[in-house]
């Protein structure tokens, strides 16, 4: 191999290590106070860490899927919360208030029990 | 026959659970924020308001979440059927829809999706205002929540009712204390659905950024600038609008508008750092690296929880304005 081979391949591999150094320096606007930090309130617990939110996402995503959510659907819902409301639910699904109407059996469960104490009935026969 | 006869076991016991029925009852049968609206020599608002263009969908089974969407979301002209909302909103195991998801889908259908303060004053102030609020209600007891989704469309004090389309039925009177009852115990939660360069009734500033900021993360960036536009000729001396409005301005690419509004942000708030931060950014990329030095040295002389991100601003100014 001679040495005007060499040389023009070794200007091109300088180029590129010049180029995917560039690439994973910091973006310039990093230390620029975001919107999400001042949603957050300054609290530095709350600051917006990217690795943490996506495994919190994560989280909120297997919940979902858990409760039976579709999974075609689950990805767009997720991402489509914010970072301050997916640390607020997030492994509390189970728990919090889903809002659904009154459901039938609920309703015919509170007026049995109604009509138990009022003693018209007797289904209950511990009470 | 004995004392301790099954049949008079049977009756202690029944009284019992009267007893403490009653006493839960009463635990949670305070309405304090009716009787005092109701106290008011003046209520400071009309005696009685309906918004009746407000449309119906009447709720199929469980999804009462997916009906009182679709009613806001339509009433403030989108057109989306519930049916379509209940892919985005219905949690199967759970037969029902949780209060994030219904905000997440009201911005997805750029609309601001605003949190009303927990008051009844709040509440009514918005029929007021022309704006039907989605509410949360516990229909059920703490111990034996019924969680429900309904708009409330209305209101008469002189009959003390809430009027609401809840459920199947389109005109639901609901006496005042009662909803006032079934409010609180879910939070005297209530929401909003505004169109970009609408306004809420309340006079609060930050309930507005929080709602501009996550509406920003999803919007079209014309109908975000206009939210953003919106609420700062409302409240133009709030922080955190400008801060806002600057953040996305920058994003955008329009440094000349972001610095303006740092700018005004470090004369209303001098010691406030991340006016100076964001300000000394700004003029960073528009290459007024002097200037961008001098600012950024002010969020550091502030210091403060931020302080690391004022360090970083602070060299990346320093070396800008030597390479100049």
């Amino acid at each position: 191999m001679s040495l005007t081979n060499l040389k023009p391949r070794f200007f091109v591999s300088l180029l590129m290590l010049v180029f995917s150094l560039a690439c994973i320096q910091a973006p310039v606007h990093a230390a620029m106070i975001g919107t999400d930090v001042l949603v957050a309130g300054t609290e530095l617990e709350m600051q917006r860490d990217a690795l943490r939110e996506q495994l919190m996402r994560d989280d909120v995503m297997e919940e979902l899927l858990a409760l039976g959510v579709d999974p075609a659907t689950v990805n767009e819902r997720v991402n489509r919360m914010t970072a301050a409301e997916i640390s607020q639910v997030q492994g509390q699904l189970d728990s919090l208030p889903a809002g659904s109407g009154l459901g039938t059996v609920a309703l015919v469960l509170l007026i049995l029990i109604l009509l138990e104490v009022a003693g018209v009935i007797d289904i209950f026969p511990g009470l | 026959m004995s004392r301790y006869s099954p049949r008079r076991f049977l009756l202690l016991s029944r009284l019992l659970i009267l007893a403490v029925i009653a006493a839960l009852l009463a635990g949670c049968s305070t309405t304090p924020q009716t009787n005092a609206l109701l106290a008011r020599k003046t209520p400071g608002i009309p005696l009685r308001m309906e918004l009746t263009t407000v449309p119906f969908h009447p709720q199929a089974q469980y999804q009462c979440g997916p009906a009182a969407l679709a009613t806001v979301l339509e009433f403030s002209g989108t057109e989306v059927s519930p049916a379509a909302l209940v892919p985005q909103v219905y949690v199967p195991d759970r037969q029902g829809s949780f209060q994030v998801e219904m905000l997440a889908a009201t911005r997805r259908y750029q609309r601001l999706a605003y949190i009303i303060e927990p008051t009844l004053d709040a509440l009514l102030a918005s029929v007021v205002a022309g704006q039907p609020v989605l509410i949360l209600q516990n229909l059920g007891l703490d111990w034996y929540p019924q969680w429900h989704y309904a708009v409330v469309v209305g209101y008469d004090l002189e009959r003390r009712q809430i009027l609401l389309r809840s459920g199947v039925t389109e005109r639901y009177e609901m006496a005042m204390k009662l909803f006032e009852r079934t409010w609180r115990r879910a939070g005297h939660w209530g929401m909003v659905a505004l169109a970009p360069g609408e306004l809420p009734a309340a006079d609060n500033a930050r309930a507005y950024f929080l709602s501009a900021a996550a509406f920003e993360t999803h919007a079209p960036a014309e109908l975000a600038d206009t939210a953003w536009r919106t609420g700062l000729e409302r409240w133009p001396e709030s922080i955190e609008l400008l801060m806002g409005h600057g953040n996305f301005l920058h994003h955008q690419g329009d440094v000349t508008a972001a610095t303006e509004r740092f700018r005004t942000v470090t004369t209303l708030a001098p010691g406030y750092g991340p006016g100076h931060n964001n300000l000394a950014q700004a003029l960073m990329t528009a290459g007024r690296f002097d200037e961008a030095l001098a600012a950024a040295q002010q969020a550091v002389a502030i210091g403060g929880e931020l302080e690391a991100a004022y360090q970083a601003t602070l060299r990346q100014a320093e070396e800008a304005s030597q390479g100049d």
